[in-house]
């Protein structure tokens, strides 16, 4: 052996899976700032895979997308996410050869044929649309003269018939247990009218197809929320001024070439990082903003005791910032809640001290202190636990607030819940607003502090030097007529991984016996009840 | 001299005409100089009642001429929640002849309004045809665009039309104070726009009004097309509200009176117009043609109509059908009144016996 070898680590896996426009990631590698990790893209090239084909109605899910996901080694014979099982036997292989032990990362790069065959060719010569406001800020061409305007909003009917396979499928794949899904924005347009014409054998101009792109993008945007799908949309990072593709953007006239796929892997990071917690009861949300959206239209507001106010803690003052709630004496001195598996013992035993620790704090923050009753007289309705993300925070490490800092709904209560500190010292938080450089004040907080805030309003991240154990909390809206859906977030495996695990599906509506019977999960397969939605295999605990 | 009514036509004289013969098969009207043939290119516009004979017109195959069709690609379902073929082109109802000669005036780049466009709980929405499409426009800018290629549409359909129905509906409509402009709905009456009696005025249009505005239009379209004909009938549906301090019934009356009168005077004075008898089909049948709430014209009316409309102005003219005995004996038994109207008529018929 001539050559020093040396490993530089394990990548990160991210699978990439569509048409052709997945073919110039081919075997890309990218390395985060601060040696913090490698990430490789894997794709799968499905030629002329169209939106529709990814699912059809009768729930058949394409033998391509299949076929790649289980070259991925992603799925199982049955179609069951291989990372969800607790079979011995397939947890050491995954472990072994680097697959995926948590959710993977799966891209799906699907729509551009029916964008252009589709959606363009049917505004042909005679048809144009307008775009609504507020949906690009480029200004692109106004209809030209003679041409029949298409109302926008039939047009996004066409659309979202066309996209109704793509959906559905990616539903399917998240009830299979892939639940990290991502979909990328269309690509922009940008050949020649007369390379264009040549190449699909109709004319369309390049202002039309544009908007064409645009419109199906921003319909994209909204149906990836409402499903929980991450949506990576590279538009606004590429194109100049004008609303015009940057020519070092461009490949052969048709695909964006390597430097758009570091920008799709920037947004794809983005996108992880800031997941939002709330997209799992993303319709509970929904129905309780609805409600306490009510008033304000002249209707009825919510129920006291069933719905959910409009919370503004900071505005209202309801909770003056340095105000403490004593949750009591207890402390949590001996979990050890994130459990790293050790040897080669696996199955439910990794798990159970987390569902332990989970017990435990419920039966200590709910039972001995009436936590529930201290928030309910402040939000004026009696909210639902709804997720924990314990955490050690030590000097310089993560924030409160490095994920899912966006897009906070009406409705949702955060606490922190200080249980020790380390060699009897108070855990310091400090209190600012959503501009980071606006600081108000700072918290000491000695163990057994609750501190209730609204995300939407205030920001809290940890000072340099605060150790102990905190609980980081949700309270979300009581919707009784909606299932819950939790989610622990517990200790992260990766950078904006904030879904170490989750329960699959919970009771929404508390009880007077159980006022966090959210916490109380509800096995997702009833013939594995111990299975969980994800693991906490191979992580690196806080 | 031998009195000029024992030479009448059977069509001119009641009992022939019309006591006669069974109310489905009563046709007012002569036949006309005006062939339709499968190649003629008609249009049509007006009230909710142009849009039946609309669908007549299409559903016998005629050349239904629609210059603003809509996107190939629409279901069937959302041509018509989007107005596209309920009439030639989407200007949605015209009401009145106000309406009508407005419009070719905007579609000839001839008169602009300053009329805000109107805001309702779906959306924007173009006063000039508010409930065009179902919610609103997205933006204005989808609007103005729309608009400007439905104003081309009109100009291109008036070019291009040979024949235009036009239903008279109503005369009372709702103006802009300062200009005129007039709006096929009352602001604030459910789509959209804000009542303020500051600015837009209550106008009840008089025989003189309609029978002016009319002709400036029929000029219009001569000088733009000059092969183009505009059968011009009268909407048989009633008010839905009157806005004058009277009984809705009166006002329904009055409107007919003026329109019909009108729609007398215009074809009198202009070669480019005939009359359509459909206010008289319909009505010509008391309420057997109206449904429950005495306005929505029955199905079978509308066919009715159009089996005189055929007749009329195609080849293919259905025979008389007489009226079944017994019918016409209990008709009989009730034409006891006298009048000097009925004399008149008896006059006529004991006449035609003798000869």
């Amino acid at each position: 052996m001539s050559e020093e070898l040396s490993e530089i680590g394990r990548a990160k896996p991210v699978f990439l899976i569509g048409d052709s426009h997945t073919q110039i990631f081919d075997g890309r590698i990218y390395q985060l700032a601060d040696q913090a990790g490698i990430i490789a893209v894997s794709r799968d090239y499905i030629p002329g895979i169209t939106a529709q084909s990814v699912s059809t109605p009768d729930g058949s899910v394409s033998s391509e997308i299949v076929r790649a996901l289980k070259r991925f080694d992603l799925i199982t014979e049955s179609g069951v996410a291989k990372y969800t099982l607790l079979d011995k036997e397939e947890v050491l292989k995954a472990m072994a050869h680097g697959g995926a032990q948590t959710p993977p990362f799966c891209i799906f790069h699907i729509g551009e044929i029916n964008v252009r065959q589709q959606l363009a060719r049917s505004l042909g010569a005679d048809f144009d649309i307008v775009l609504p406001p507020g949906l690009t800020p480029y200004k692109y061409p106004a209809a030209a003269e003679g041409r029949q305007i298409s109302p926008f909003r039939v047009f996004s009917q066409i659309i979202e018939t066309i996209f109704e396979g793509l959906f559905r499928g990616l539903a399917q794949f998240k009830r299979a247990g892939l639940t990290r899904l991502f979909l990328h924005s269309m690509p922009v347009p940008y050949s020649g009218d007369e390379v264009f014409e040549k190449q699909n054998g109709f004319a369309l101009d390049i202002a039309r197809r544009i908007k064409v792109s645009l419109a199906v993008n921003a319909f994209l945007a909204r149906k990836c929320k409402e499903h929980g799908i991450g949506f990576i949309d590279i538009w606004g990072d590429i194109v100049d001024e004008t609303g015009k593709l940057q020519p070092k953007f461009e490949l052969d006239g048709f695909h964006l070439g390597a430097d758009a796929c570091l920008v799709t892997v920037k947004r794809f990071l983005d996108c992880v990082r800031n997941s939002q917690i709330h997209v799992t009861n993303g319709p509970r949300y929904g129905a309780a903003r609805d409600r306490a959206e009510a008033p304000a239209r002249g209707e009825a507001g919510p129920i006291p005791g069933e719905g959910y106010a409009v919370l503004n803690f900071a505005g209202l003052q309801a909770l003056p910032i340095g105000d403490l709630i004593p949750i009591g004496e207890k402390r949590f001195t001996d979990i050890d809640w994130a459990y790293r598996p050790d040897g080669a013992e696996t199955g439910a035993e990794w798990f159970a001290p987390s569902l332990t620790f989970v017990e435990r704090l419920a039966a200590l923050l709910f039972e001995e202190n009436a936590l529930l009753d201290s928030l309910a007289a402040m939000a004026g309705g009696r909210p639902v636990f709804y997720s924990a993300r314990p955490f050690r925070p030590r000097a310089g490490e993560m924030a409160l607030d490095d994920w899912a800092r966006d897009a906070w709904p009406i409705g949702l209560m955060r606490a922190i819940a200080v249980i020790d500190a380390a060699d009897g010292e108070e855990f310091r938080l400090s209190v600012g607003g959503w501009n980071a450089a606006e600081k108000k004040t700072t918290l000491s907080c000695p163990p057994g502090s609750l501190i209730v805030y609204d995300p939407r309003q205030v920001r809290l991240t940890i000072e340099d030097g605060s150790r102990g154990l905190a609980i980081d909390m949700h309270f979300g809206p009581a919707v009784p007529e909606m299932s819950l859906q939790v989610v622990w977030n517990g200790a992260n495996c990766w950078p904006g991984d904030p879904f170490i695990f989750s329960l699959r599906e919970a009771v929404a509506a508390p009880t007077p016996e159980r006022p966090y019977l959210a916490l109380l999960a509800v096995p997702y397969w009833e013939d594995q009840p111990a299975a969980l939605w994800h693991q906490t295999v191979g992580t690196d605990a806080v | 001299m031998q009195s000029p009514y024992l030479s009448l036509e059977p069509n001119q004289r009641w009992r022939d005409a019309v006591e006669a013969v069974q109310c489905d098969a009563i046709n007012p009207n002569q036949p006309s100089s005006l062939r339709i043939t499968p190649d003629t290119k008609i249009a049509t516009a007006g009230s909710c009642f142009a849009q039946r004979i609309s669908e007549a017109l299409a559903s016998h195959g005629f050349n239904y001429l629609v210059t603003e069709a809509g996107p190939p690609w629409l279901s069937a379902q959302q041509k018509v929640a989007y107005n596209y073929g309920t009439f030639s082109a989407r200007y949605g109802n015209i009401y009145t002849s106000a309406q009508l000669l407005q419009l070719m005036e905007r579609a000839m780049h001839q008169r602009d309004s300053d009329e805000p466009l109107w805001h309702s709980k779906l959306g924007l929405c173009d006063p000039f045809r508010p409930r065009i499409q179902p919610e609103g426009f997205d933006s204005e800018e989808e609007l103005l665009a729309d608009r400007k290629m439905h104003l081309a549409a009109v100009r291109k359909l008036f070019e291009e039309l040979d024949v235009l129905v036009f239903t008279l509906g109503l005369t009372e409509s709702w103006r802009i104070r300062h200009d005129g402009t007039v709006l096929p709905m009352c602001p604030g009456s459910g789509a959209g726009g804000e009542y303020d009696p500051s600015r837009y005025v209550f106008h009840n249009s008089t025989v003189a009004d309609v029978v002016s505005e009319m002709t400036r239009f029929l000029d219009y379209l001569g000088d733009l097309n000059p092969r183009a004909t505009v059968i011009l009938t009268v909407s048989p549906v009633p008010l839905v509200a009157t806005m004058e301090e009277r009984h809705v019934l009166q006002s329904t009356i009055y409107s007919k009176s003026v329109l019909r009168v009108a729609a007398e005077e215009i074809v009198r004075q202009k070669n480019n117009a005939v009359y359509f008898a459909s206010y008289e089909t319909i009505t010509a049948s008391g309420n057997l043609y109206f449904e429950q709430d005495g306005r929505s014209v029955k199905q079978e009316g509308v066919a009715h109509v159009m089996r005189n409309f055929f007749a009329t102005f195609t080849e293919q003219m259905p025979a008389l059908k007489p009226r079944e005995p017994r019918e016409s004996a209990a008709i009989d038994q009730l034409s006891t009144s006298k009048c000097d109207e009925e004399a008149l008529a008896a006059a006529i018929a004991l006449a035609h016996l003798n000869k």
